[in-house]
C-alpha cells in the first residue's frame, strides 16, 4: 500500500473546513440556529477527522515503505532559475512528521467534537470552527513541511490563529472596562513576534551557511561540512560550522521559547487562557505549543553538531562555556521548575493548567536539549492527550459552574439583585468543592489526567517523564545533573499543584450556590473526555521501556515481523543518532529504552508523597470558603505568585523592542532620511533640477517642438482631409493617378 | 482542341465548400421558412462556420495542390499559410455572427441575407490565400467583394447606407478592371497565369511584366486601402451598417493581404527589390495620410477607418520586408491575428454605444463613459492601447515582431531603416486619436444612455477578443512560432519562393 500521493489531502480538507464555515456558516447558522451549528460543528469535524484518517494512511504507507521518508512535492514555491534555486512547496513524510500529524489530528479531531458541545449558542460559532480549521491547515504545514521556510509558515500562521482565538471573545469587556481577551490576544502576538524574529534570523543563518533551506540538504552539508572540518564564510569571515550551528541553536532557542513559553518569553501563554477552552486545550496545550519541541527535534543533526564542537572544543562554538543544546536543556529545567511553582500559587482553574504546561514544555525542551530526541517526542504526544484531557475537563468543569449559576438565578427570583451585585468567576477554584458528586464522568476522567500529568504509575505520564528523567540520570556531567535535579523538582511540584487542584475542585463540600447546582456536561463534551482519558491511561505503551535484555530481543524480533508498539524503533528512521570520531561521522546504532529502576523510584516515591502531602496534609480541612487564604499564602512559596518575570518583560524587553522600532521607524527612516535626507537634500536638488527643464528647458525648447509638431500634424491633417471630397470621381482620380505613378515607376525605375 | 478535365481533389476544398454550400442552403430554405421565423440562419451560418473551422484545423500540416491541368501547375494550394489564413478568415466570420446578432435586431436589419452574403464573401476571402493563379485570385477577389458591395447597402432605405455601396462598387469596380488589365499583361510577359510558370517568366518579361506587377499592385492595394487607393474607406466604412463595417475591415484587408503576399512572394521575387521599394513608399504614404487624418476626425467609424488604412500601412511594412527576411512574412501573419481581435474588439464596443443606425457615433458620445459603464469603457480603452501598440497586447507584439523584420530585411535588400522610423513615430501620433477617446471615457463627463448590450452572444465575442489580445499581449512568443509554421513549405518560405 502506498497512499503519499495523498499527502496534498491532509492540507486541502481543513482548508475546505475553512471556505466552508467562512462562507456556507454564517447562512446556516442564521437560517436555523440548532441543525446550522450541527452542519458548521460537524463539517469542521469531520475534516479533521479525514485528516487524521489521511495522516493514518500515510502511518501505513510508511510502514510498508520501510520507514524510508518520502517527500510529497506538491509545486515550486520560489524558483530564481539564475540561480539555480528553487524552493518547493512540499510535504515530508517520514515518521517525526507522521507522529506529529497524528497527534495534531487525532487529538484535534476529539477537540473539535467536543466544541461543538462548548460553543453551542455562541454567537460566532461558525467564525470558531473557521478559526480551527484554519490552525490545523497552518499546524500540519507546519509538522509537514519539507523545508524551514514552510515550516516558518505554518509557524506564523498558528500564531495567527492562536491570537485570533485568544481574542475570540474580543468585545468581552472587564469591569474596568478594558478589553481583556483582545489585549490577551495581542500580548501574545507581541511576545511571539520577538522569537519570531530570532527564527527569521536562524532561517538567514542556515541559507547564508548551507545555500539551502530544505531540512535534508541543511543537514546533509552541515554533516558534510563538519566531517571535513570545512569553514563557512560568513560576515567575510571564515567561521566552523560548530560556530555557525551554536548560534542557530540559541537561535532556535529563543524562538521555541516564545513559540514553546519557556523563560523568558513564557508570560503570554497564562494570559492566553482568555480564549475558550477548546482553543486552550488544542493550541495552548496540545499542539501549537509544541511547535518549538518539534523544530528541536526536527533539528537534531544540527543540535548534535552544536553539542560535538563543544565537546571538541572547536572555536566559538559555545556561549559562556555551554554549548547550544545545553543551554537549551538547562532553560527547558529551570522552565520547569519555575512554572510548577508559579502554578502553586494560583486560584483559577485554567491558570493553574497553564502553568503546568509551561512546566511539561520545559521537560520537553530540556529533553530535546540533552539530546533526548525520543523522550521528548514521546512526552510531547502523552502530555497531548492527558493535557488535552485535563483542559477539556476543567471546560467540563467551568461548564458545569456556569450551569449551576444559571440554575441559582432562575430559582432564586428574590436575590437577583443580590446575585447580579456578586461577581462570579466560574473558573475560580475557590468557589468550587464537592463537585465529584454532581460531575462523576469528569471527576472520573480528571482524576485519570491528573495522575498521567503527576506521573503515577502506570499513566502515560509516568513512562514518558521518566524516559527524561532517566536520560538526565544515565548520562554523566555537570549539565546533566544540574538537569535531573531540577526536573525531579518540577515533577514534585506536577504532583502537588495537582493534588492541591482536585482537592479544591472535587472534594470537600461546595463552597458556593453555583457549585452546588452544578451538573455533568452533555455526553457530546463527555465522550471525547473518555477517549482521551482511555489514552491518558495508555499511552506508555507507545514507548514501553525495556527492563532486561531479552526482552528487547523479543520486541526486535517482534518488530521485524511488522509489530511495533515502541516509539522509539518507530522514530529512530527520523533521528539520526552519531559522533565524530578519528574515521569521521559514525552513526552510532540506536540504543533502547531501558528502564532505570531507581529512578522510576524515586520519582514514583515523590509524586505519591506530593499528593498526599497537597490533599492530606495541607489542603485536608482547608479551605472551608470561598474567600479564605490559602494555607501557603504568606509562605515563601507564595512570593512566585508576584515573580517580576511579567513585569520585567513587559517593562524592559518590550520597550526596548518598541522603543528600537519605533527609532528606527520615527528618528532614523523619519526624521533623518525622510525628513532630511529626502526633503533637503534629494527633494531640493530634484525640484531645482526640475524646475530649470520644466521652466527653461522643456517650455522653449522640448514643449516649443512637441506643440510645434501638433500643430503642424493637425495642420497636415486638415489639409490632407479636404482632399477626401466625397465625389466617387475624385477618389477613382486619385487611384487612376496613383496608379499612372506606380507604373512609371515600375517600369523606369529598374 | 481537346478539353482535358484537370486533377480535382474536393477534399482540398472541403472548408470552402462548407461555408458555400452553408450559404447556399440559407438562401435556399428562405423561401421555405416564413418569414416571422427568425434566428434560424444565425444558428445554421455558426455550424456552417464551425463545421470548416473544424475541417480546417485537421488540414494544419498538410500541403497539397488541386486542380492541375494537365502539364500544369495546381490553381489551387493547400499550405499552413492557407489553412492560417482560413483560420483567421473563420474566426472573423464567425466572431462577427455573434455581434451580429443583437445589433440586426436592434437596428431592423436581422434579415437572412446578411448571413448568406457574409458566407459567400467569406468563402472567397478563404479562396484568395488558396490561389495559386492569377485568374483563380482574381474570381476569388470578385466573390469577396460583391457581398461586400450588396452588404454595404444593407440599410438600404438610409441614404448613407446606399452611397456606401454605391461607391464601393464603383471604386471596386474601376480596381478590378486595374487589377484584370495586370493580369493579362502578366501573361502576356510570360505567357501564363499560374504563379510558378509567372516566376520563372517574369526575368524576361521586360516592361510588360513590370507594368503588370504595378497594375495586380494597385488592384491589392485599393482592396487593403492602401494610399493613394484608399479614399472610398472612410465614407464606405461611414455609410455602412457597423457590423459590415467591423467585417470588411478585417476581412476585406486580410483577405487583400493574403493575395498580395502570396503572388508577390511565389510570383515576384525576381523583380523583388523594385516591388519592395514600391510598396515601402505606399506603405509610408499610407502611415502618414491614416494616422494623420484620423487626428481630425469627429466620428468614430471615420476614426476607426484611417485607423485601419493606418493598419493597413503597418502590415504593408511586413509585406516589404518579406522579401528579404524569413521573419518578414510571418510578421505579417501575426500581425493580422492581433489587429482581427483588437478590431473586431474594437467595433463591438462601438455597436454597443450605437443605439440606433448611425447614432451615438461622434467622439463626444463616449464622453464620461467609465462612469456609467466602467467595463465597457476598461475593454475599450484596452483595444485603444492595443491599436496604438502599447504592452501588453497583442497590437504591441505585432509591431514589435514587424519591425524587427524591417530591420531584420534591410541588411539583405533596400533599406527599410527610414520605414521603421516613419512607423514608429506614426505610431506616436496614432497614440493622439486613441488615447483621446481613452480621455474622454474617463477625465470627462458626459450624458446620454447606452443600450443594454447584455446578449450573451456579444459578451462571448468580447471576451475571446479580450483575452486573445491579452494572450497575444502576454505570450506572443507562442503564437509566433505558430505563424513562422505558417509560413513554411516543404521548409520554404511560400511554395515557389
Amino acid at each position: 500500500m502506498n497512499a503519499f500521493g495523498l499527502a496534498p489531502l491532509l492540507l486541502i480538507f481543513p482548508a475546505i473546513g475553512v471556505l466552508f464555515n467562512t462562507f456556507a456558516g454564517p447562512r446556516l447558522i442564521r437560517a436555523e440556529r440548532k441543525t446550522g451549528e450541527m452542519y458548521a460543528g460537524w463539517f469542521a469535524s469531520l475534516m479533521a477527522i479525514l485528516a487524521f484518517l489521511v495522516a493514518v494512511m500515510l502511518y501505513f504507507s510508511l510502514r510498508a515503505h520501510d520507514y524510508h521518508a518520502e517527500t510529497v512535492r506538491l509545486f515550486d514555491w520560489i524558483v530564481v532559475p539564475s540561480a539555480g534555486f528553487t524552493i518547493p512547496w512540499a510535504i515530508q513524510v517520514d515518521t517525526l512528521s507522521v507522529t506529529m500529524m497524528l497527534v495534531v489530528t487525532g487529538v484535534g479531531s476529539l477537540i473539535h467534537i467536543y466544541a461543538i458541545g462548548y460553543m453551542h449558542g455562541d454567537p460566532g460559532f461558525h467564525r470558531f470552527f473557521a478559526y480551527l480549521n484554519l490552525f490545523l491547515f497552518f499546524m500540519l504545514i507546519l509538522v509537514s513541511g519539507s523545508t524551514y521556510l514552510m515550516l516558518f509558515v505554518g509557524w506564523e500562521g498558528v500564531g495567527l490563529c492562536s491570537y485570533l482565538l485568544i481574542g475570540f471573545w474580543f468585545d468581552r469587556v472587564n469591569e474596568q472596562g478594558k478589553v481583556m481577551n483582545a489585549d490577551a490576544g495581542r500580548k501574545a502576538f507581541v511576545v511571539n513576534r520577538v522569537g519570531d524574529f530570532a527564527m527569521v534570523l536562524a532561517m538567514i543563518l542556515l541559507f547564508w551557511a548551507f545555500g539551502s533551506l530544505d531540512f535534508g540538504a541543511v543537514f546533509g552539508s552541515a554533516v558534510d561540512l563538519f566531517a571535513h572540518g570545512e569553514m563557512v564564510t560568513l560576515f567575510g569571515m571564515e567561521m566552523t560550522v560548530g560556530a555557525v550551528l551554536t548560534a542557530v541553536t540559541i537561535l532556535f532557542l529563543l524562538g521555541a521559547a516564545g513559540k514553546s513559553a519557556q523563560i523568558p518569553f513564557y508570560v503570554w501563554l497564562p494570559d492566553a487562557m482568555a480564549g475558550p477552552t477548546p482553543v486552550s486545550a488544542l493550541i495552548h496545550a496540545a499542539t501549537m505549543v509544541t511547535a518549538g519541541v518539534y523544530l528541536m527535534v526536527r533539528s537534531n543533526v544540527l543540535l548534535e553538531i552544536a553539542r560535538q564542537s563543544t565537546l571538541d572544543g572547536v572555536a566559538g562554538a559555545s556561549l559562556l562555556g555551554l554549548s547550544g543544546p545545553d543551554w537549551i536543556a538547562l532553560t527547558g529545567a529551570a522552565t520547569a521548575v519555575l512554572a510548577g511553582l508559579i502554578a502553586f500559587t494560583q486560584f483559577d482553574i485554567k491558570k493553574v493548567l497553564a502553568y503546568s504546561t509551561i512546566s511539561q514544555l520545559g521537560f520537553m525542551v530540556a529533553a530535546a536539549g540533552m539530546g533526548a530526541y525520543v523522550a521528548a517526542m514521546f512526552h510531547l504526544i502523552t502530555h497531548a492527550f492527558f493535557k488535552a484531557l485535563l483542559f477539556l475537563g476543567s471546560g467540563s468543569v467551568i461548564h458545569g459552574m456556569e450551569h449551576g449559576h444559571h440554575h441559582v438565578h432562575e430559582h432564586d427570583h428574590e436575590h437577583d439583585a443580590h446575585h447580579k451585585a456578586e461577581k462570579f468567576d466560574p473558573q475560580d477554584m475557590r468557589t468550587m468543592g464537592g463537585l465529584r458528586h454532581k460531575m462523576p464522568i469528569t471527576f472520573a476522567v480528571y482524576m485519570v489526567g491528573t495522575l498521567a500529568l503527576a506521573g503515577i504509575f502506570p499513566f502515560a505520564g509516568f513512562w514518558s517523564k521518566d524516559e527524561i528523567l532517566a536520560h538526565a540520570s544515565t548520562n554523566h556531567g555537570s549539565i546533566f545533573t544540574a538537569v535531573y535535579i531540577l526536573l525531579t523538582v518540577a515533577a514534585f511540584c506536577t504532583a502537588f499543584y495537582m493534588g492541591r487542584q482536585i482537592k479544591m475542585i472535587f472534594f470537600g463540600s461546595p463552597r458556593h450556590e453555583a457549585a452546588e447546582q452544578a451538573s455533568e456536561s452533555a455526553p457530546i463534551m463527555t465522550y471525547p473526555l473518555i477517549i482521551l482519558a482511555a489514552l491518558s491511561l495508555l499511552g506508555g505503551l507507545l514507548n514501553f521501556p525495556f527492563f532486561t535484555e531479552s526482552a528487547y530481543k523479543a520486541a526486535k524480533a517482534a518488530h521485524s515481523f511488522g509489530i511495533n508498539l515502541g516509539l522509539e524503533h518507530w522514530l529512530e528512521h527520523s533521528i539520526t543518532a552519531f559522533a565524530l570520531t578519528e574515521e569521521g561521522i559514525v552513526h552510532m546504532p540506536h540504543t533502547p529504552t531501558w528502564m532505570q529502576v531507581d529512578v522510576a523510584l524515586i520519582s514514583t516515591i515523590l509524586a505519591l508523597a506530593a499528593l498526599a502531602l497537597a490533599v492530606g496534609v495541607v489542603y485536608r480541612k482547608r479551605p472551608q470558603t470561598a474567600t479564605e487564604r490559602d494555607p501557603l499564602q504568606g509562605t515563601p512559596i507564595w512570593w512566585f505568585a508576584i515573580l517580576p518575570f511579567e513585569w520585567f518583560y513587559m517593562h524592559t524587553v518590550v520597550p526596548a523592542f518598541k522603543w528600537s522600532a519605533r527609532w528606527l521607524a520615527e528618528v532614523l527612516d523619519g526624521a533623518f532620511w525622510h525628513d532630511f535626507v529626502h526633503d533637503n537634500i534629494i527633494r531640493d536638488l530634484f525640484v531645482g533640477f526640475a524646475k530649470f527643464s520644466a521652466n527653461v528647458l522643456d517650455a522653449n525648447g522640448v514643449d516649443g517642438l512637441v506643440n510645434g509638431s501638433g500643430r503642424l500634424t493637425h495642420a497636415v491633417g486638415a489639409v490632407l482631409r479636404k482632399t477626401q471630397t466625397g465625389y466617387a470621381r475624385n477618389y477613382a482620380l486619385g487611384v487612376f493617378l496613383g496608379t499612372v505613378i506606380l507604373l512609371a515607376y515600375f517600369i523606369f525605375a529598374s | 482542341m481537346e478539353f482535358q478535365v484537370p486533377a480535382i481533389n474536393l477534399a482540398l476544398l472541403s472548408p470552402v465548400l462548407i461555408v458555400m454550400v452553408t450559404g447556399a442552403l440559407i438562401m435556399l430554405l428562405e423561401f421555405f421558412i416564413p418569414e416571422t421565423r427568425k434566428g434560424w440562419y444565425t444558428w445554421l451560418s455558426l455550424v456552417g462556420i464551425v463545421l470548416a473551422f473544424a475541417q480546417t484545423a485537421t488540414m494544419w500540416g498538410s500541403e497539397a495542390g488541386t486542380f492541375t491541368p494537365v502539364g500544369g501547375q495546381p490553381m489551387v494550394l493547400l499550405d499552413n499559410y492557407a489553412t492560417f489564413l482560413n483560420l483567421i478568415f473563420l474566426i472573423t466570420g464567425a466572431l462577427t455572427i455573434l455581434l451580429a446578432i443583437s445589433y440586426l435586431r436592434r437596428t431592423g436589419l436581422d434579415r437572412a441575407e446578411f448571413y448568406m452574403l457574409l458566407l459567400f464573401s467569406l468563402s472567397g476571402m478563404m479562396l484568395m490565400g488558396m490561389a495559386n493563379d492569377l485568374i483563380l485570385v482574381f474570381l476569388a477577389l470578385e466573390i469577396l467583394s460583391i457581398p461586400l458591395y450588396i452588404m454595404a447597402g444593407l440599410a438600404w432605405p438610409r441614404g448613407e447606407s446606399e452611397e456606401s455601396a454605391m461607391k464601393y462598387f464603383l471604386l471596386g469596380a474601376f480596381s478590378s478592371g486595374i487589377f484584370v488589365f495586370g493580369i493579362a499583361l502578366t501573361y502576356g510577359a510570360t505567357g501564363s497565369t499560374a504563379l510558378p510558370q509567372v516566376l520563372t517568366g517574369i526575368a524576361n518579361g521586360g516592361a510588360l511584366g513590370l507594368a503588370g506587377a504595378a497594375f495586380l499592385l494597385v488592384g491589392l492595394g485599393f482592396k487593403v486601402a492602401a494610399a493613394p487607393f484608399h479614399m472610398w474607406t472612410p465614407d464606405v466604412y461611414e455609410g455602412a451598417p457597423t457590423i459590415v463595417t467591423a467585417f470588411m475591415s478585417v476581412g476585406a484587408k486580410v483577405g487583400g493581404f493574403a493575395a498580395m503576399l502570396r503572388i508577390f512572394l511565389a510570383a515576384l521575387p525576381e523583380i523583388g527589390d523594385t516591388w519592395v521599394t514600391a510598396v515601402a513608399v505606399l506603405s509610408a504614404l499610407t502611415l502618414i495620410i491614416g494616422n494623420v487624418v484620423a487626428i481630425t476626425q469627429s466620428n468614430i467609424k471615420r476614426m476607426l477607418a484611417y485607423s485601419s488604412i493606418a493598419h493597413a500601412g503597418y502590415i504593408m511594412i511586413a509585406v516589404a520586408a518579406s522579401a528579404n527576411s524569413e521573419r518578414g512574412l510571418s510578421a505579417a501573419l501575426f500581425y493580422m491575428f492581433a489587429y482581427l481581435f483588437t478590431t473586431l474588439g474594437a467595433f463591438a464596443i462601438v455597436m454597443a454605444r450605437e443605439h440606433q443606425l448611425g447614432e451615438g457615433l461622434q467622439l463626444n458620445d463616449y464622453k464620461g463613459l467609465a462612469r456609467r459603464h466602467p467595463l465597457l469603457a476598461l475593454v475599450m480603452a484596452y483595444f485603444m492601447l492595443s491599436l496604438t501598440g502599447v504592452p501588453p497586447t497583442g497590437g504591441f507584439s505585432g509591431k514589435f515582431y514587424l519591425f524587427r523584420a524591417a530591420i531584420e530585411a534591410s541588411s539583405a535588400g533596400p533599406d527599410l531603416l527610414w520605414l521603421v522610423l516613419i512607423g514608429v513615430v506614426t505610431s506616436v501620433i496614432s497614440g493622439y486619436y486613441y488615447l483621446r477617446l481613452v480621455y474622454l471615457m474617463y477625465m470627462t463627463d458626459g450624458d446620454g444612455t447606452l443600450v443594454e448590450e447584455r446578449h450573451p452572444a456579444v459578451v462571448t465575442a468580447v471576451a475571446v477578443t479580450v483575452a486573445f489580445t491579452l494572450l497575444l499581449g502576454f505570450m506572443p512568443g507562442t503564437w509566433f512560432d505558430v505563424t513562422r509554421q505558417a509560413v513554411l513549405w516543404g521548409g520554404r518560405l511560400l511554395a515557389g519562393g
